[in-house]
């Protein structure tokens, strides 16, 4: 693991990166130009563009490589458990950002020998923004968050996230899974953000957040501030390494999720 | 017949003050804290000295304790416990939803004797029938070392005086049973006129590397600065509530001279901790800056107060990671995300364009060398 002096170094880094490109997302006065990518709903901004390279730039002096949505499209990384990542996702939630939502992010989270450990995200619009303290906190807004709650399932609100291939095989258990845990749980919300439901169980306005089959940048940064916010991660990285599952929350709904996705054969099998 | 208490939180208000308006013919006091000192000293001894600033002298008070639990102890005998009288609650705002779990469901009375007003609601998913206070008293968790080795539970309070909802009337506490009205006028007052200029004490006193508050008020540069922050209260209030002139001008000199009063002993470490809890954007230096520009009051004291604040750093305080923050942020990111200020707002203009200046005029008060990193 990292020393204390180079787990602050890099969460120095992560806090003042995603505070810069957060300038850029709240400045949506300029000229929106989109391309679409894979899918109609998979679309790239003149934004993202713009916030990965300020964001490039300021990492370039750190040693390690830089995995990002537009930069995996050019050079394909496989991302190993035995090598350290910057894990960057300049626009998470780019369709609401285009529509006028508030609920996006710009996130960058560090990966260290399998572990998601350093993360920053802000969420411009509602003015919040989240970082982990060295090994010791996460905060958001400077103040420290830690895990307090531990609801019952049944009133629990809970938000989740689909895989963006919409031909995915499993696409049915994945709506049936949605479906069973909307109708026993207080609902069950998509928020068009994966790092939006993670930040917003940080803030504990949610209990829980999972996810099916997303883009590992839309999750690492929050992923990190969630660990160390003390609640409950569970994520599978699948064999392609930049697609996971993931579930975050109170440990009793974490649970809960688990086994439900179980049944229906879907999602993480270890933490 | 006495009645049974429970005091959640076995501080400075819990042990300190609380036993005052308790008279101890009337209830027995039970304690719950997270400290496994306090609580194993008392279960052993079932008996502490508490003390009280009357006439330039200290009285002494004994206290019985009929119980003192770590709070998974409680919770192992909660089933026996549910017959309290009364709970009192003074944990700090964070810690509040969290203690109150373990009477959660409870249809006890609960006086909320927190530095803010919003966590009666927060705590009302737990007891349902709780209600605010106000304890107006400053009671140090300290107290001097000719005490102490006699006595390592002793804590030293002032003659204060407990406001409380009159919804919770009881005749046998010693306090001032008050209806919403008379009870926000009080908090209004405290946090304005205690809270304000005694954090802005502590933040001086911090910076000159001093230990008490009422260090900071024999040094006049740094007194001036309180006096001028009082000032600047009185001004806000008068124009904002228009509370009367005698009230206001009593309230004050009562502050001015709590804060320095020389066998308090209450220490810095105590007044400036949670910086940022105290730099909140609706409290008492943000916040009231704020009053005080929207009634046409520049209140460059009270600023000093918010610089010296953000200049503060404890490596043991739980905002120990204030400094890192200031540090990896550009001063337009800290406002906006720290401080939560908006863009174009006269507080955020004045600290925009000033912010170099009062730095600097924080450290011309210091007759220590000041570590004034400019945001």
């Amino acid at each position: 693991m990292f020393s204390k002096e180079k787990w602050l170094t890099e969460s120095s880094i992560a806090l003042a990166v995603v505070s810069e490109i957060s300038d850029v997302l709240c400045d949506k006065n300029g000229c929106h130009t989109v391309t679409q990518k894979d899918t109609f709903r998979d679309i790239v901004t003149n934004y993202d563009i713009t916030s990965q390279t300020i964001a490039l730039s300021a990492l370039s002096a750190s040693p390690y490589p830089v995995l990002s949505e537009e930069l995996h499209r050019e050079t394909d990384i496989i991302i190993s458990s035995n090598e350290t990542y910057w894990i960057l996702d300049p626009i998470d939630g780019s369709v609401n950002f285009l529509y006028g939502l508030p609920l996006f992010t710009v996130s960058l989270g560090l990966y260290h020998q399998g572990d998601f450990c350093v993360g920053a995200v802000a969420i411009p619009s509602l003015k919040e923004l989240y970082f982990t303290y060295c090994d010791q906190a996460a905060c958001l807004n400077g103040k420290s968050v830690i895990c307090s709650r531990d609801a019952a399932f049944n009133i629990s609100l809970i938000s989740c996230a689909f895989s963006s291939n919409s031909h995915s095989k499993n696409r049915d258990k994945e709506y049936a899974l949605f479906g069973k845990i909307n109708d026993t749980s207080m609902g069950c919300l998509r928020l068009g953000s994966a790092a939006v439901s993670i930040c917003f169980v940080v803030s504990q306005r949610l209990s829980a957040a999972y996810g099916l089959g997303v883009k590992i940048w839309d999750i690492a940064g929050s992923l990190a501030i969630a660990k160390q916010a003390g609640y409950e991660v569970k994520i599978r990285i699948h064999d392609d390494t930049t697609t996971a599952d993931f579930i975050v929350g109170s440990s009793c709904v974490v649970k809960h999720i688990a086994c439900l996705m179980e049944e229906y054969n879907l999602g993480t099998d270890h933490d | 017949m006495t009645k049974d208490v429970l005091i959640i939180g076995a501080g400075a208000i819990g042990r300190g003050f609380l036993p005052w308006v308790l008279p101890q013919n009337q209830f027995n006091l039970n304690f719950i804290d997270t400290d496994q000192k306090i609580i194993s000293d008392m279960q052993k001894r079932r008996h502490y000295d508490t003390y009280k600033i009357k006439d330039n002298q200290l009285i002494k008070l004994g206290v019985s304790v009929k119980n003192a639990w770590l709070p998974e102890q409680f919770l192992k005998e909660h089933k026996k416990h549910k017959n309290f009288e009364l709970i009192f609650v003074n944990v700090g705002p964070r810690n509040c939803f969290l203690a109150t779990q373990l009477m959660k469901g409870s249809d006890t009375p609960t006086l909320v004797c927190e530095n803010d007003p919003s966590c009666v609601n927060n705590i009302y998913i737990n007891l349902k029938r709780s209600y605010f206070a106000i304890p107006d008293v400053i009671t140090s968790n300290y107290a001097p070392n000719h005490i102490l080795i006699n006595d390592n539970l002793s804590v030293i309070t002032e003659e204060g005086f407990l406001f409380y909802d009159d919804s919770v009337k009881n005749d046998f506490i010693i306090g001032n049973a008050c209806n919403k009205t008379e009870l926000e006028k009080h908090w209004i007052a405290k946090l304005y006129l205690h809270n304000t200029p005694h954090c802005v004490a502590a933040y001086l006193g911090a910076l000159e590397n001093l230990t008490y508050v009422h260090e900071v008020m024999h040094v006049d540069t740094l007194a001036n600065v309180v006096h001028g922050c009082m000032n600047e209260m009185l001004q806000m209030l008068k124009r904002h509530w228009n509370f009367s002139q005698d009230f206001l001008d009593a309230y004050a000199k009562k502050e001015l001279a709590r804060f320095s009063n020389v066998l308090l002993y209450d220490p810095i470490s105590r007044v400036a901790r949670e910086p940022f809890r105290k730099l909140k954007l609706n409290g008492r230096l943000i916040g009231a800056s704020q009053l005080c520009l929207s009634q046409g009051i520049v209140p460059d004291n009270t600023l000093i107060g918010i610089v010296s604040a953000l200049l503060f750093e404890s490596k043991s305080d739980v905002d120990q990671h204030l400094q890192f923050t200031r540090k990896n942020l550009s001063q337009h990111h800290f406002f906006r995300y720290i401080l939560g200020l908006r863009e174009g707002e006269a507080l955020e203009i004045i600290l925009n364009t000033r912010l170099t200046h009062l730095i600097e005029k924080t450290c011309s008060l210091m007759n220590n060398s000041c570590n004034a990193n400019v945001l």
